[in-house]
C-alpha cells in the first residue's frame, strides 16, 4: 500500500507545523484528461493539490482548466456567502505518482489561483472515499494511503 | 457555439429527468444534440464512450439524481489573507 507524507519540512528538515496549518495537507499531481480518438495525447500539467475534507466534491481551478482545453462536461451552481453562481464542471484526470492513484471524474471548476489560493486542484471527499488519512497535528505530519484506482 | 449546445443538453436532461430517474438512477448519462446517447455504470465508461463517439464535445455527462449544486469549500470561500503566500 503507497504512502505519501501531506505536510511541509522546514530548512532543517523538520516538520513545519506553520506551513501546514497555512497550506493544508498539499501532494503534486498530474493534471489531464482522455485521450482524443485520434490518439493524440492530452495536455499535462504537474501541480499541487490541497487533500481537502470540508470539499463534497473535487475541484479545478479555472484557468488550468481552460489552458489544458479540458472538456466542459456540465454546468453547477456552487453557493457561498455571497451567493450562487454557476460554474462549468470538467472530465479531469488527476494521477498521483506518490500513491499510485489517480481519479478520473467531474470537476468543479472555481478560482482558485485567482483568490489566491496555491493549489490548483482540491481533493474532496469523493476521493477520499479511496484513502485512509491521518492528519497528526501535534507532530506537523499528514500521511495518506490509498489501495485503489477511482474510476 | 458549445455553450449553448451544452445548455441544450442539460434542457434535454431536464425535460427527461423523471424519466430517467425512474429507470437509470444512479447511472452516469451522456446527452448529445439533445438526445440522450446512453446510461453507464462508472464516469469513466460515459466520458470514454462520449469521446469516442463525440471527440471533445459538446457533450453533456451527468449523474442521474446527483445534486446540481453545493456549497463552495470553504477553503476556497474564507482563506485567510495571511494564508496566500
Amino acid at each position: 500500500m503507497p504512502l505519501a507524507d501531506l505536510g511541509f519540512l522546514d530548512q532543517a528538515g523538520r516538520p513545519d507545523p506553520t506551513l501546514l496549518v497555512d497550506a493544508g495537507p498539499t501532494i503534486e499531481v498530474v493534471v489531464s484528461t482522455l485521450a482524443a480518438p485520434d490518439g493524440l495525447p492530452p495536455p499535462t500539467r504537474t501541480t499541487h493539490a490541497l487533500v481537502d475534507t470540508g470539499a463534497a466534491q473535487s475541484c479545478i481551478d479555472d484557468d488550468l482548466a481552460r489552458e489544458l482545453v479540458l472538456p466542459v462536461i456540465d454546468r453547477m451552481t456552487v453557493s457561498g456567502a455571497a451567493g450562487a453562481r454557476q460554474h462549468d464542471v470538467y472530465a479531469v484526470r488527476v494521477e498521483i505518482p506518490s500513491l499510485e492513484v489517480g481519479q478520473f471524474g467531474a470537476f468543479a471548476g472555481v478560482d482558485l489561483a485567482a483568490g489566491g489560493q496555491p493549489h490548483r486542484i482540491l481533493l474532496g471527499r469523493t476521493f477520499l472515499q479511496g484513502t485512509v488519512m491521518i492528519y497528526d497535528g501535534i507532530r506537523a505530519q499528514v500521511t495518506i494511503a490509498s489501495a485503489r484506482m477511482n474510476g | 457555439m458549445a455553450g449553448s449546445e451544452l445548455q441544450e443538453n442539460i434542457e434535454a436532461f431536464d425535460a427527461m429527468r423523471s424519466t430517467l430517474e425512474e429507470h437509470h438512477l444512479h447511472k452516469y448519462v451522456v446527452f448529445h444534440d439533445r438526445a440522450l446517447v446512453g446510461a453507464y455504470d462508472t464516469f469513466h465508461t460515459a466520458a470514454r464512450e462520449a469521446v469516442r463517439r463525440f471527440g471533445s464535445g459538446p457533450y453533456l455527462i451527468r449523474q442521474v439524481g446527483a445534486a446540481g449544486n453545493m456549497p463552495m469549500p470553504a477553503s476556497v470561500a474564507f482563506r485567510p489573507h495571511h494564508a496566500s503566500r
